[in-house]
Order: C-alpha cells, then structure tokens, then sequence
C-alpha cells in the first residue's frame, strides 16, 4: 500500500460518493418506507378527521391547515431526504440515517400533536 | 556550621534542621531560594509546546459532556410530555404501531447522539458537533415545552 492511496473512508462525503448502489440498501430503504409510511398514513388520517371534528364545533374555519399539512409533509420530506444521503453508503450508515429520519419523525408527530393541543386552547380561549 | 548544600558530607546531625533534637530552627519553607534560576525559565518555556492538542481534546470532550447532558435533560421530558399526546388506539395493529413510535420518540435524542458519532467517524470534530446540534433541534420535547408535564 503507498502511502498516497486515500482511504475508502475519505470521500464518503454526501457529495462526492461513485459507488453503485447495492440491492441492499433498496431493501433497507423498503422497510424503512413501510415504517414511515404508518406516519404518513397517520398524517392523512389527521388531515380528513380534524376537519370534520372541527366542522362539527362550528369552527370550520378555524381548521389549522397549515399544522395538517407540515404534519404530512415531514414524513415524506424526512424520507426523501434520508434516502438521498443513505443511498450510496455503507450498509451500517444507511440503517443508522433511516434510524435516526424515523426518530424524527416520531418525535415530531408528537410535536404536531402538542401543537395542535396548543392552537385549539387559544382557539376556544379567543371564543 | 554547615550549610544544606553540605549536608550529606557531614555527620554532625546536631545541625541537621530536619533532625528532631536539633538545636537549629528548620528554615521556613517559602524562603529557601534553593533551585536554580534556570528552571523557572524552563517552566514557563515549555508547556508552549505540548498543550495545543490537548487543548482542542479537552474542548471537544467538554462539548461532548454539555450536549450528552442536553440530550439526557430531552430524554426525560419527551418522558415526563409524551403521555399528553397518546391517544389510545382502537385496534392492535395499531396499538403496537403508537407504542414504537412513543419508544422512538423517547428516544429520538440519544438515537440522534450515537448516530451522529457513527455517521462522522470519518469526519472533522466541526463536522460532527454540527451534527450533533442539529439533533438538538430535531428532536426538541416539544410535547412538554408547549404542554409541560403530565400528571
């Protein structure tokens, strides 16, 4: 070995990587997809109760769209953006990138929930 | 009488101020000029050199110890929020589903610590605080922030 050969782990940036892409990381990345796809499915869920329980109030105005909608949004956009990083790195290092995106997006959930929790009291508050 | 530089040639203990019959009173510690005016010089000299990598060390395990603390201070209210915002499920399926999702919750911040260990094993230590950081900000209890704790 000379001592100018770069190590394998040198370029592994998230830029630079020439690797192919190995079967599998689509693997992983499938079972990853099915994990978040539970949030996304409980996102659109979300996105067609909270309406009709609020139309039920009479505040069907009052709908927080917006909070629906970042509350679809961040699984899907957490998924992407895990798969773009993962794709062409080691196999350890995809399952920790999809471990730590599925984390986020629960703890977020949560946060969404809590959100949700907090603009409907100011919303009753504000009657 | 002879001088501490001579002490060990001489038997005479009597002029010993370390000997406890001894007729001379021992010199008060802070007085003796006995080292040489070299090794001041020498000590100031030297740690120049030596401390410039243990110093970015010690700041980086500093660093470390302050965001491991943060993430234990997040633990424990994602633990002391989360049960505000569970709603009890309907069905099995998913009753286990809301239960991984609570674990990964409580979880998030220490899962987003050891990865960002992993992920930058080969990386700068700007790279990997940066990581870190952003799992702060990722995974903030929001549920106990906005809620605070439940009963």
């Amino acid at each position: 070995m000379s001592a100018i050969e770069t190590p394998p782990e040198q370029p592994q940036s998230i830029l630079a990587p020439k690797k192919p892409i190995s079967v599998l990381t689509l693997i992983i990345a499938a079972v990853f997809g099915l994990l978040f796809a539970y949030f996304v499915y409980q996102a659109i869920a979300n996105l067609i109760e909270l309406p009709k329980s609020y139309a039920a109030i009479g505040l069907a105005d009052s709908v927080p769209w917006a909070v629906l909608v970042i509350g679809l949004a961040i699984p899907v956009i957490l998924y992407v953006v895990a798969f773009a990083i993962a794709l062409r790195r080691p196999v350890l290092d995809t399952v920790v990138i999809f471990v730590m995106a599925l984390a986020t997006v629960a703890a977020f959930g949560y946060g969404i929930v809590a959100i949700h929790r907090v603009t409907f009291d100011l919303l009753i508050a504000s009657l | 009488m002879v001088g501490d530089d001579e002490k060990a040639l001489s038997w005479d203990e009597v002029s010993d101020p370390t000997h406890v019959d001894s007729v001379v009173e021992p010199a008060p510690k802070g007085v003796e000029p006995a080292s040489p005016a070299v090794e001041p010089a020498a000590a100031v000299v030297e740690p120049v050199e030596t401390p410039v990598k243990p110093a970015t060390g010690s700041f980086l395990l500093v660093s470390y110890g302050i965001l491991g603390g943060v993430v234990l201070l997040y633990t424990v209210g994602w633990l002391l929020g989360i049960r505000d915002v569970v709603f009890v499920s309907r069905d099995t399926l998913s009753a286990v589903a809301s239960t991984i999702a609570q674990v990964l919750a409580i979880a998030a911040p220490a899962i987003w610590f050891g990865g960002s260990f992993v992920l930058t094993r080969a990386s700068k230590p700007i790279v990997r605080l940066l990581v870190l950081l952003l799992g702060l900000v990722a995974t903030i209890p929001l549920p106990f922030i906005l809620l605070g704790a439940s009963s």
